[in-house]
């Protein structure tokens, strides 16, 4: 009796076990049926785990395999090491150094590989701490492969919520999205959700859409919408592929789900990976909760015990709605590639068409925040030039201080057989030395690399010219929103709208060019100039005041406004100096402009040699305007003279090439009348009437 | 004898023309004038009326190039704004550019006057290219009046060289002489 007694009481004591042993968690965890990401992947290499060939996971020296309820704690466990590590690495190379504002660049390239590599496992302040050691397109390229979850918004209802009954989520990026990848579906075949990037799989890594356990309370990161194909209005729009539909969840299995213990807060786990596949074999429930609505509880966990380890994230965003493709405008010809022929008509652009072509524009929010302001604001006759020069040529249209060369406010890219690029500048370097008892002149100077290299000189050593260099102070000045740093130099910000009056410029520069109608430079740069002052009065009109323009651009236009003479006197005198060395003074005018030329024709290589010696005269004042500001030492600018002189500007094409070019100029000289014309209607309309 | 000559030297307009000056009719035949030679000229219609550039020598940095700008406004054009007010504009003070001017003078051309003054400003220049300096530029201005019409004359230059310029102004003036 007694011995019956015990038998059964140890068979009672053992039963759970037992049942546990048939339970799925206490099985094995499988990589092939459940493939993990190749972050969590490297994570398992880096501490040795081992991965058989069953598909099993071993421990470093451990007696058996990781079972399945305890691998969400394991990469858990595995994430948070690397987290630390990452800290800790940040924390020596700071600790070993001068300070934060004092690190060398070896120090600081460290910081930022760290960081780099370590994105996806940030946290948000951590993250928020150090993005000022990168820039804004390496800040979004590593949120695109790394993006924050969102915090959950609704707690769960019970309610079974349908995909269909969800509202899309709201546009975050204002970068242009690339259609996503033709992802892999899953074992029933339907469709996933894309990632928006996808690292590249290892060797080893399955090709399965992976289960990412590592987001217990994450949400789905958003699901980019394909954009429609850019191509010219006047051809038909392909419709944009609708985005995969959301996956399904199959139910949870009973007796499946781990306890898993809920995050920390402030450990925003990063999004990784797709969503669950809907597999019909039991599925072990996403780490995030994923999309759809989870029927069951598993078993031995109350439902209030449940919510409190998986709260219900928001239902994944229903698939956008296609954009329907927007109506051709018959005005408008596709000319993406093509020599615009030089009589062809402006074709006419109205807000709603350029608004409708901006929703699919392969432009920044930035950019594209600017070109609405010169749509909104430019004067009508430079308006359609600009506008369907957008719509139809799509040039690049970027924000990139490196880019701009010698151009303050903008720089022009242009490469055979790649689309023309306008960069736009977000701000000045300023410098002013300072002596014992006076200060020397105050020099503004572009960022880019370029404008120095083609001088021979490194870029001027200023605290302001490199971005990741912490300011002293911050304040408002002539110049915008501007920093001050310890060495004396500074930089400044454009606003929105003078950047839409140095768009609108850049354009029209780009248009006659294309129509052949800049060979007389003074009247082609008076043109856009006076554009763009009509757009900025436009803006003074609205706003009442013209404090969004720079200091040099507010001079400009309070110029062209109360002395238009003036403005074109001092635009001349400026252009035809030698350092801007764009309007020769022996051929200024059209009359003079065309005779130089006829007589270059009889002599082409001859023509071609002058207008050369002119630019390294060019470059060599502008070397001596940096050492007079006490940029560069007497050495440095004799280096730069020797380096100028051993490599003269391009001469230019000799033989028949040559005077092919300046034939073309002879007849691109012709249209100069028809362009100064245009503009003296515009302007006389303008002073007449007070409205451009 | 003697006298009708001394008349006549002073009466011819090239009279006092020396080999470093030239005379100069534009196009239009609106003016004509005496220009260093060395300088070059064109012509352009404004929305105002039209104007002549002589263009001359660029200071030492090689940021501004001096020269003399001489703008007809015509008085049947749109947007016409009278004498008096354009030298009112052309005279304004503006602290982002330190610009400041003198009193007006007169001066005498021909048979009739002009009103002259000075205006000096600060300036980036180039404007839109680097490196862009703040050079301190100096102006020569005369406005001269031709009925309704007027002429403003104009000679610009890096302050450092103006008083170099003084005496190139003063000729022009002197030897200008609007037709029609």
């Amino acid at each position: 009796m007694l011995r019956s007694r015990t038998l059964l009481l140890a068979c009672l004591l053992a039963w759970p076990a037992l049942s546990r042993a048939d339970e799925p968690g206490a099985r094995p965890y499988d990589i092939n049926s459940h493939p993990l990401s190749n972050r969590e992947f490297g994570l398992l290499f880096k501490s040795s785990y081992t991965v058989k060939e069953d598909g099993t996971v071993w421990a470093p020296a451990a007696g058996g395999p990781v079972l399945s309820a305890e691998m969400p704690y394991l990469v858990e466990k595995l994430v948070r090491g690397q987290r630390l590590k990452a800290l800790l690495t940040l924390n020596l190379i700071l600790s070993r150094s001068q300070g934060e504002k004092h690190l060398t660049d070896s120090e600081r390239e460290a910081i930022r590989a760290t960081v780099r590599e370590n994105w996806y496992y940030l946290n948000y302040d951590t993250r928020k701490d150090f993005k000022s050691y990168f820039n804004r397109d390496e800040l979004d390229a590593m949120n695109a492969e790394a993006p924050l979850p969102r915090a959950p918004l609704t707690p769960m209802t019970g309610a079974i919520l349908d995909d269909h009954d969800s509202e899309p989520e709201a546009e975050e990026e204002d970068r242009p999205r690339a259609a996503p990848p033709e992802g892999p579906t899953s074992l029933a075949g339907e469709p996933l959700d894309p990632s928006p990037r996808k690292e590249t799989p290892s060797p080893d890594a399955p090709e399965m859409p992976v289960l990412d356990l590592t987001r217990p309370s994450a949400a789905a990161p958003p699901v980019p919408a394909a954009p429609p194909l850019m191509t010219p209005l006047a051809l038909v729009r392909q419709p944009a592929p609708p985005p995969a539909p959301a996956a399904q969840l199959a139910p949870v299995p009973p007796a499946q789900a781990p306890a898993k213990p809920s995050p920390a807060p402030s450990a925003a786990k990063p999004a990784a990976a797709a969503p669950v596949p809907a597999a019909p074999a039991p599925a072990a429930p996403l780490a995030g909760g994923g999309v759809g609505s989870i029927a069951g509880l598993p078993a031995g966990m109350s439902r209030e015990e449940y919510e409190r380890l998986f709260p219900t994230q928001p239902p994944a965003p229903a698939p956008a709605p296609a954009k329907p493709a927007p109506a051709p405008a018959p005005e408008l010809k596709a000319h993406a590639k093509e020599e615009l022929a030089p009589t062809a008509l402006v074709a006419s652009v109205t807000p709603e068409q350029f608004q409708k072509f901006l929703l699919d524009a392969p432009y920044s929010r930035q950019v594209r925040a600017v070109l609405k302001l010169v749509s909104d604001h430019a004067p009508s006759f430079a308006r359609d030039r600009s506008l369907s020069l957008v719509m139809t040529a799509l040039p690049n249209i970027v924000i990139d201080p490196a880019r701009t060369g010698r151009g303050l406010r903008h720089g022009i890219e242009e490469a055979p057989g790649r689309p023309v690029s306008i960069v736009l500048s977000p701000g000045p370097v300023l410098y002013e030395k300072k002596g014992l008892f006076f200060s020397g002149a105050e020099v503004v100077l572009s960022q880019s690399p370029d404008a120095y290299r083609d001088l021979g000189l490194p870029m001027p050593g200023l605290e302001a010219m490199n971005r990741e260099t912490s300011p002293a102070k911050t304040s408002a000045s002539d110049w915008g929103e501007t920093l001050r740093f310890d060495d004396g130099s500074s930089r400044g910000s454009f606003t929105p709208e003078q950047q839409a009056g140095t768009l609108l410029a850049a354009l029209l520069s780009l248009d006659l060019a294309r129509r052949g109608q800049a060979a007389e430079p003074f009247t082609a740069e008076l043109y856009c100039r006076t554009a763009q002052m009509m757009l900025y009065s436009r803006m003074d009109r609205e706003r009442g005041s013209d404090e969004f323009l720079d200091r040099e651009t507010r001079a400009s236009y309070r110029q062209w406004v109360q002395g238009p003479s003036e403005f074109r006197d001092h635009l001349l005198h400026t252009m035809s100096a030698g350092m801007d060395g764009t309007v020769d003074p022996s051929r200024a005018g059209p009359a003079a402009s065309a005779a130089a030329v006829k007589t270059a024709l009889s002599f082409c290589q001859g023509g071609a040699a002058q207008a050369s010696s002119k630019r390294d005269d060019s470059r060599r004042l502008q070397a001596q305007a940096l050492k007079s500001a006490g940029l560069i030492e007497g050495r440095a600018l004799d280096e730069a003279v020797a380096y100028i002189e051993r490599n003269p500007s391009a001469p230019g094409e000799g033989g028949p090439e040559a005077c092919r070019r300046l034939e073309r100029e002879l007849s691109d000289l012709q249209r100069t009348p028809r362009v100064a014309e245009e503009l003296r209607a515009a302007e006389l309309r303008w002073r007449a009437g007070g409205t451009p | 004898m003697k006298l009708l000559a001394i008349l006549l030297a002073l009466a011819a307009p090239g009279a006092w023309a020396q080999d470093d000056f030239k005379g100069y009719v534009p196009p239009s035949e609106r003016f004509s004038c005496e220009a260093p030679a060395d300088w070059s000229a064109f012509e352009e219609e404004e929305p105002s009326g039209s104007a002549v550039h002589f263009l001359g020598p660029e200071d030492p940095s090689g940021a501004y190039r001096a020269g003399i700008d001489v703008h007809f406004v015509d008085s049947g054009r749109p947007g016409y704004v009278p004498a008096k007010t354009a030298i009112e504009n052309l005279r304004r003070s503006e602290k982002l550019s330190q610009r400041q001017s003198t009193p007006v003078k007169r001066f005498a051309i021909g048979k009739g006057l002009a009103r002259i003054f000075e205006v000096w400003e600060k300036r980036s220049v180039p404007g839109e290219r680097s490196p862009s300096v703040a050079v301190a530029l100096h102006h020569f201005v005369a406005v001269v009046e031709s009925g309704e019409d007027y002429f403003v004359v104009r000679l610009s230059s890096a302050e450092e060289q103006y008083v170099d310029f003084r005496k190139v102004f003063v000729r022009f003036l002197k030897s200008f002489r609007a037709k029609g």
